[in-house]
């Protein structure tokens, strides 16, 4: 019996000498939060209002442009911390994309992410409502051409931006200053950097100081 | 796998008087199939699964039989953070294939060595699964009890422990390096026959 014995002894001794898996530093984050007044605000929506209900305007195809960008941004993450659907009804949705020029700021409180293009602009409005440690649903976001769409194939250009403008409302809620960051102002970049992945994932994990409310 | 397997039946056909067929169902509970921090500590695992487990053995001689066993176990993947249950990935399947070896111990107690393949089968293809699952070497040990109640039927209970490394493309994508050493443990009960 002891012949049998001996090789589960060194197989269970094998199993439990092994190591965990090594986790990869995520030393590169970016600045994600927004400072209102001597207030620094952080966001991420809470696990129980995952997936995020997006409602899109059903114009120059972007409702398949801001399912791109969800994907994209799904992927950043390993834990299921984001998810989004499109909705077909605007009243209960979290985000509402609009293809259209945005309006002046209603509220003194909404801070307004703007996005430039050589075809296209965005824009993303942040409400803090008026404790400013509340981010006022649904977050508003817009996209929209600089040209006649029917002379010029902004495909692209709507695809990243609606990227762009996802970043904003899952809680990168600043521009970083490299181009090759998705979050960069005048965003190029098709896919995220690290450093846009990094600091999803990290922002996501960070305790936040902002709620949802309606 | 497939020659071990011919070596261990081959080996077995001159003492096989009798195919011995089991099947038993049970639970298997996992260590963390992934550890983490983000700010702070995350981890992955797998609840307590429910376990369907089908099996075949031949006697080597009087002392040792060999055999094939297919496990399937399914369970949701929980993500903890700081102990905490705060999400999961949908459901994931593991199916363990093995061969082994088993001998007495006491009359109706026995060990049983084993060495194979573990395949996760995520549902869904997403977080750390969205690259596909993952198939590792697996090492397992464990006791079988045995209670006849006939000539050809038999009541049998198992605990298995067994084994294995896991990491997927989606991990390593991300900067993982290494893989989580994951450790289970299962119990089972069910039915063996004799074959004449």
């Amino acid at each position: 019996m002891n012949r049998h014995l001996l090789p589960l002894a060194v197989v269970l001794a094998t199993g439990l000498a092994c190591s965990d898996i090594a986790t990869p530093a995520r030393d590169e984050p970016y600045e994600w939060r927004l400072v209102v007044g001597t207030d620094t605000l952080s966001f991420h929506w809470p696990r129980e209002m995952l997936p995020v209900r997006i409602w899109v305007e059903d114009s120059l195809d972007m409702p398949a442009h801001v399912e791109h960008g969800i994907g994209i941004w799904r992927d950043a993450f390993l834990y299921g911390e984001y998810d989004a659907v499109l909705v077909e009804d605007s009243t209960d949705a979290d985000v509402l994309v609009r293809v259209l020029t945005p309006p002046p700021k209603a509220v003194a409180t909404a801070a307004r992410a703007l996005t430039a293009f050589p075809g296209c602009e965005g824009a993303t409005d942040i409400d803090t409502a008026a404790t400013r440690f509340q981010l006022q649903l649904p977050v508003r976001m817009y996209v929209y051409p600089k040209f006649d769409p029917a002379l010029v194939d902004l495909s692209e250009c709507f695809e990243i931006t609606a990227t762009h403008e996802i970043g904003h409302s899952l809680g990168i809620f600043r521009h970083t200053g490299d181009p090759i960051d998705m979050m960069f102002a005048d965003p190029e970049a098709t896919v995220l950097s690290e450093r846009d992945r990094q600091t999803a994932e990290v922002l996501s994990h960070y305790p936040p100081n902002m709620v949802p409310v309606r | 796998m497939r020659s071990l397997l011919m070596l261990l039946l081959v080996a077995a056909a001159p003492a096989a008087a009798q195919v011995r067929l089991a099947a038993r169902a049970g639970v298997t509970g996992s260590t963390a199939i992934v550890k983490d921090q983000i700010v702070e500590d995350i981890k992955v695992v797998p609840a307590l699964a429910p376990t369907l487990t089908i099996g075949a053995s031949l006697a080597v001689n009087p002392k040792l039989r060999a055999d094939l066993e297919l496990a399937y176990a399914t369970s949701t993947a929980e993500v903890q953070e700081s102990g905490d249950q705060t999400g999961d990935l949908g459901s994931v399947g593991t199916l363990a294939y093995t061969v082994g070896l088993s001998g007495p111990i006491l009359s109706r107690l026995s060990w049983r060595l084993s060495l194979g393949g573990l395949t996760y089968l995520p549902s869904e293809e997403e977080g750390i699964f969205r690259d596909g699952g993952h198939t590792t070497l697996l090492f397992g040990a464990g006791l079988d009890w045995r209670q006849p109640i006939s000539t050809a039927w038999a009541i049998i209970a198992g605990l298995r422990y067994d084994f294995h490394t896991f990491t997927t493309d989606a991990l390593e994508a991300q900067g993982f390096t290494q893989s989580q050493q994951v450790q289970r443990m299962g119990l089972s009960v069910g039915a063996a026959w004799d074959t004449p």
